[in-house]
């Protein structure tokens, strides 16, 4: 991992060497001597390193961008910009709202991690609210972003992702085997030591989730993490789909069932506690053409549960390393048999 | 509980030491984290988890490998036995699933019920987190 100068061990992101080391690749590539500053970093995430910053140059007018960097310790390390990159490129000239990628390298050599420079786009991250909180009132931008919610999604599900770059996201997945695919991919993220799932709730959702596995009734380019929380809204209106990482083929229900998972706030009526569920249906519906079937929900609900205990397991993989930065993640190994729970209610109920 | 204990305070340690100490100046302030962080060090030799707990979840396994049909585990030692009877379970869990024909909702829903009493004897010592406190 590159070092920030006298400071071994510790990665160059999180030193006050990240400032000068951006000015200097930015300046290579733009032929001209560049400034940065309002250098800001957000904390929320557990996952790629975030960063705001402002790029001046004598070669064109001042630029708000968005550095993210693929932290090796991150949640779902080892990082690779290249699924973004495929579903950005495959989705351009759609009116789907995503950054514009600059620059972007997996090579360390840089940051000392994989890395992409994209263009800051306008809004606030709208978070779920999350049951238990007391009255609230009603969120005002709740019809208008709904409706957008379910639009963009509807674009994505509809992109034309065969023959063009996005196709690598999942090689070779067809309707009957992509959603065993993407079980397999989290069985491989939540293998321990033995090679495999060494926890046996996670054994049988395994065995669950591939019994009862229907054939995807079409392939399509998914998000792989569509929530409340992962996009910026301007004036009510959804202006930046972010946090494009888990993208790959599959089901689109898959993303449906995700979206209203309740892990993330939602309840039998809304998604996150703030967007109307039967809206965010109805309008899906009406902009791709599709259906969604409420038994494919409830499927996916359960691989969506699968994912997150997944997820878990791999925070206690980094306890066991001793590599843990950021104390939240061994919070989230605590949760592990509520996440465990609420699976096999998933599964009691998708029965 | 899949993790001893001390893993979770060696993290607790390491943030405060690595993620907090560094950005503390007020002495006072200091002082008190410092402290935190020594009783954490004297603790993590004493810490394990509840006896308590392994009983409950041996039980959930005794009554769940009975109903579905397999032998008990016998051993004098909680936690020998505990990890014996969740070896059996997962041998019942793995050899279901191998079988061609398993598409057998009674047995599915009592491998179901076996892990949901397994589970719930942990979930009920630890509370939800708050996520929205910490980002």
């Amino acid at each position: 991992m590159r070092d920030a100068g006298g400071i071994p061990g510790l990665p160059l992101w999180r030193t006050d060497g990240l400032g000068p080391a951006l000015a200097g690749f930015l300046s290579a590539r733009d032929g001209a001597p560049v400034e940065v500053t309002n250098l800001r970093r957000f904390t929320a995430g557990l996952s790629w390193v975030t960063v705001a910053f402002t790029m001046t140059s004598s070669s064109g007018p001042a630029r708000d961008l968005i550095l993210r960097i693929g932290d090796p310790n991150g949640l779902l390390a080892p990082y690779s910009t290249e699924p973004e990159v495929r579903a950005f490129t495959a989705l351009a000239g759609t009116d789907a709202p995503v950054p514009g990628v600059l620059w972007h390298s997996d090579d360390p050599e840089v940051f000392g991690a994989p890395f992409m420079i994209v263009t800051r786009m306008p809004g606030e991250t709208l978070l779920p609210r999350w049951p238990g909180l007391g009255d609230q009132a009603p969120y005002p931008h709740a019809e208008t972003v709904a409706e957008d919610f379910a639009r963009h999604l509807a674009t994505i599900h509809g992109c034309p992702w065969k023959g063009t770059a996005a196709e690598a996201l999942s090689p070779g997945v067809t309707a009957d085997t992509c959603t065993h695919a993407e079980i397999d991919r989290w069985v491989r993220h939540a293998a321990g030591p033995s090679g495999g799932l060494e926890d046996n709730a996670m054994r049988f959702a395994a065995g669950w989730l591939h019994a009862h596995a229907r054939p995807a009734g079409s392939v399509t380019l998914l998000h792989g993490d569509y929530r409340v929380g992962n996009f910026l809204v301007d004036g009510g209106r959804i202006t930046g789909l972010l946090d494009w990482e888990l993208t790959h083929l599959g089901d689109p229900h898959e993303d449906l069932a995700w979206a209203s998972l309740r892990t993330f706030g939602g309840t039998k009526t809304t998604l996150s506690g703030l967007l109307d569920l039967d809206r965010f249906h109805a309008t899906y519906e009406a902009a791709s053409g599709r259906r969604v079937d409420p038994g494919l929900i409830r499927y996916f609900h359960v691989l969506g549960q699968f994912k997150m205990a997944s997820m878990l397991i791999g925070t206690e993989q980094r306890l066991m390393a001793g590599d843990v930065h950021d104390v939240r993640l061994a919070v989230m190994a605590l949760q592990k048999s509520t996440t465990l729970l609420g699976m096999l209610k998933m599964i009691e109920v998708a029965s | 509980m899949s993790l001893p204990l001390k893993l979770y305070l060696d993290a607790v340690r390491a943030a405060l030491s690595n993620e907090v100490l560094p950005h503390v100046a007020q002495d006072h302030a200091r002082s008190q984290l410092l402290g935190a962080m020594d009783v954490i060090d004297k603790l993590t030799a004493l810490a394990d988890w509840s006896p308590e707990l392994t009983a409950e979840q041996s039980a959930a396994l005794t009554d769940g490998l009975a109903g579905l049909g397999m032998a008990p585990v016998r051993n004098d030692d909680p936690r020998a036995r505990l990890a014996a009877q969740e070896a059996a379970l997962r041998e019942a869990i793995d050899g279901f699933y191998a079988t061609a024909d398993h598409d057998d909702p009674t047995t599915e829903a009592a491998i179901r019920k076996t892990l949901q009493a397994y589970l719930a004897a942990e979930r009920s010592r630890i509370a939800a987190a708050n996520y929205s406190a910490m980002t």
